[in-house]
């Protein structure tokens, strides 16, 4: 095996850009496809020309399909795109963070902070006069408190405790949740709606949802990937990365701001949606390896791919009803999760790579 | 101890509590540059949480802990890096690092967050890796390692930090024979070609003994003893420190004590 020390690119080097390739040609396809397919079927040459040469003018029916491309499904498409790169990254993050690959970007109480904000917009309508940020504000209100809370809880002079700051966050997620439940009893007229919010979609999504979110891929994505390095350290413990030169208390708390900002940020506009922060990062590090600098943008690709891909699913299985995104992301991503498991497995390289 | 030599670690009069107890009672510690410095006693003694204060990690409650005569809890992370690298009982790993990963990421202090590794970075690796035989696990995932593999791929790690002052607790935990005798003349080496003080923690006296130029014996958070190993490993020594009785003499092939554990001085009821 050539590796970085005998020289030259790691054969590892080249299998990660290749893999890094594939997964962007995937988004590519999906996106496509996503445009393409639902209750009105445009073929694959004719979305190419409306999203970039517009309708044909005179053509009333051209009108009509750009319509539907420009104003629903491509802002569905690509808040889809969004949200999945969004749960990618932070469930990478999140899992490396706290050593286990079993944390997800919920972990710390986002969803359900953002839970109980949106039921509370919708039990008191203080979103009539919001419009279309009815849900998302009080959604992503609700978020950031309880991101702040957990994080004040697990913060003592100075310094975060990363077992405390789980066990806060289950704590306080349990907690809310049981709050959501009660609002529901109380409001029972509101229950469907609370439901619906609750399960998580991409049917909200609008290109103003998409614009207020684009400057969270770029500027906390970049912060991230910035931070790949000091991930890796951390992904040793704390004491090892203390004495490697970390300034531990810093690198952990822009971690868990970006992954916990991004996350608030995604589950605003479409609820918690399930699976894909959770088992991304795991499945890509079973592929490439667990080094961030390739890790979080991999997982941000495939999380998106796997969005889009279920959101086209749930919408295009069953017309016209809707599957909840939520449970075609975990019956697609969890067979596929087993089957790499066990690909693993059979390689002999353990389960925990 | 030796005060001709500038000391590069040097704890004065520390004390330390992790709740009400004191772990470490006015501990004053030195090691100089060139030399392996020794710390041994028996379990709970305090001997990791001395090289923690030594390292910065843990803050002392009284006394003060200094490498260069900086207070090093209060350094810089990358800077201390750049100066001092610990390493002691690593956690299980979670997630499938090369070995040639985990090396490199020794390099940390030097390169910081973003820059990419440069040639020096991974020459250093590159050697610290073939030093401690592990060029032909270079690609594999640590995760897959025996405990003695990684024990030698986490000390490359703190090799290749090329630091002046090497804090390494057990660094022959999980190591065959053959491979504590070859760690402990890789620190001999490193010690005198980098003028770099290493400070270890060993269970083995006869290692302790025969490597290093002074030995500090700890009991009970405290320094009983002292100094070069001729003088300090004696069996009235260990008798008072570990409360066992042993055989001490010369090693065949120098001067350094050895040691035979014939029984525990404490009777079984």
């Amino acid at each position: 095996m050539t590796g970085l020390l005998s020289g030259g690119r790691t054969g590892g080097t080249i299998k990660k850009g290749w893999v890094t390739a594939g997964l962007v040609a995937c988004l590519a396809a999906v996106i496509f496809l996503g445009v393409g397919l639902g209750a009105v079927r445009v073929p694959p040459r004719e979305v190419f020309t409306l999203l970039f040469k517009g309708p044909v003018p005179g053509d009333p029916e051209s009108q009509v399909r750009w319509e539907i491309l420009w104003r629903l499904r491509l802002p569905r498409v690509l808040m889809g795109l969004l949200v999945g790169f969004f749960l990618g990254i932070a469930g990478a993050v999140m899992q490396g963070l706290f050593r286990n690959p079993m944390a997800d970007p919920y972990i710390l109480g986002v969803s359900s902070g953002a839970s109980l904000g949106a039921v509370l917009g919708i039990v008191f309508g203080v979103g009539r006069a919001l419009g279309a940020w009815a849900l998302p504000l009080p959604a992503f209100l609700g978020a950031f408190c309880a991101m702040v809370v957990v994080y004040s809880l697990a913060t003592w002079h100075g310094r975060t405790e990363l077992l405390t700051l789980l066990l806060s966050g289950i704590a306080l997620s349990s907690m809310i949740s049981s709050g959501v439940a009660l609002i529901m009893v109380l409001f029972r007229q509101r229950t469907e709606e609370i439901v619906f919010w609750t399960m998580g979609g991409l049917a909200r999504s609008s290109w103003s949802s998409v614009r207020v979110s684009l400057p969270y891929v770029l500027v906390l994505g970049t912060l991230i990937w910035l931070l790949s390095r000091p991930l890796d350290v951390l992904a040793f413990g704390e004491e090892t990365a203390f004495h490697l030169g970390l300034d531990v208390e810093r690198s952990k708390r822009l971690a868990l701001f970006g992954a916990s900002l991004i996350t608030a940020q995604s589950v605003a506009f479409t609820g918690p949606i399930g699976f894909v922060g959770l088992v991304v990062p795991h499945a890509v590090r079973l592929i490439i390896g667990p080094a961030h600098r390739w890790l979080v943008p991999c997982s941000g690709l495939a999380g998106a791919s796997l969005l889009v891909l279920s959101d086209l699913l749930a919408r295009t299985l069953v017309p016209p009803a809707e599957i909840p995104v939520g449970v075609i992301t975990a019956m697609g991503g969890a067979p596929f999760f087993l089957y790499l498991l066990f690909q693993q497995r059979k390689r002999g390289r353990g389960t925990e790579s | 101890m030796r005060d001709t030599k500038e000391a590069l670690v040097r704890l004065d009069g520390v004390w330390f509590s992790y709740g009400r107890r004191w772990v470490i009672q006015d501990v004053t510690f030195a090691a100089a540059p060139g030399e392996i410095t020794a710390i041994v006693g028996p379990n709970g003694a305090g001997k990791s949480t001395l090289l923690k204060i030594a390292s910065g990690f843990l803050r002392p409650g009284k006394g003060s802990s200094r490498v260069l005569g900086r207070n090093v809890a209060a350094m810089p992370a990358r800077e201390r890096g750049k100066l001092l690298t610990f390493m002691g009982a690593e956690l299980e790993p979670v997630f499938g690092f090369t070995v040639e990963e985990t090396v490199l990421l020794g390099r940390f202090p030097h390169i910081g967050a973003l820059r990419k590794e440069g040639p020096d970075d991974v020459a250093a690796a590159r050697r610290a890796m073939s030093l401690l035989h592990l060029d032909d696990l270079a690609q594999r995932p640590i995760t897959g390692l025996s405990s003695g593999e990684r024990q030698r791929v986490y000390l490359a790690r703190a090799l290749c930090q090329e630091t002046s002052i090497l804090l390494l607790d057990e660094p022959t935990a999980h190591l065959d024979m053959a491979y504590e005798m070859w760690v402990m003349e890789v620190l001999c080496r490193t010690a005198q070609e980098r003028k770099a003080a290493v400070v270890v923690i060993l269970h083995d006296l006869n290692l302790a003994a025969r490597f290093a130029s002074s030995l500090y014996f700890v009991r009970e958070g405290r320094v009983c003893k002292s100094g070069p190993p001729a003088e300090t490993v004696t069996a009235e020594t260990i008798r008072e420190v570990y409360g066992a009785e042993c055989y001490v003499f010369r090693h065949p092939e120098g001067q350094w004590p050895q040691v035979i554990p014939l029984r525990p001085a404490q009777k079984y009821p």
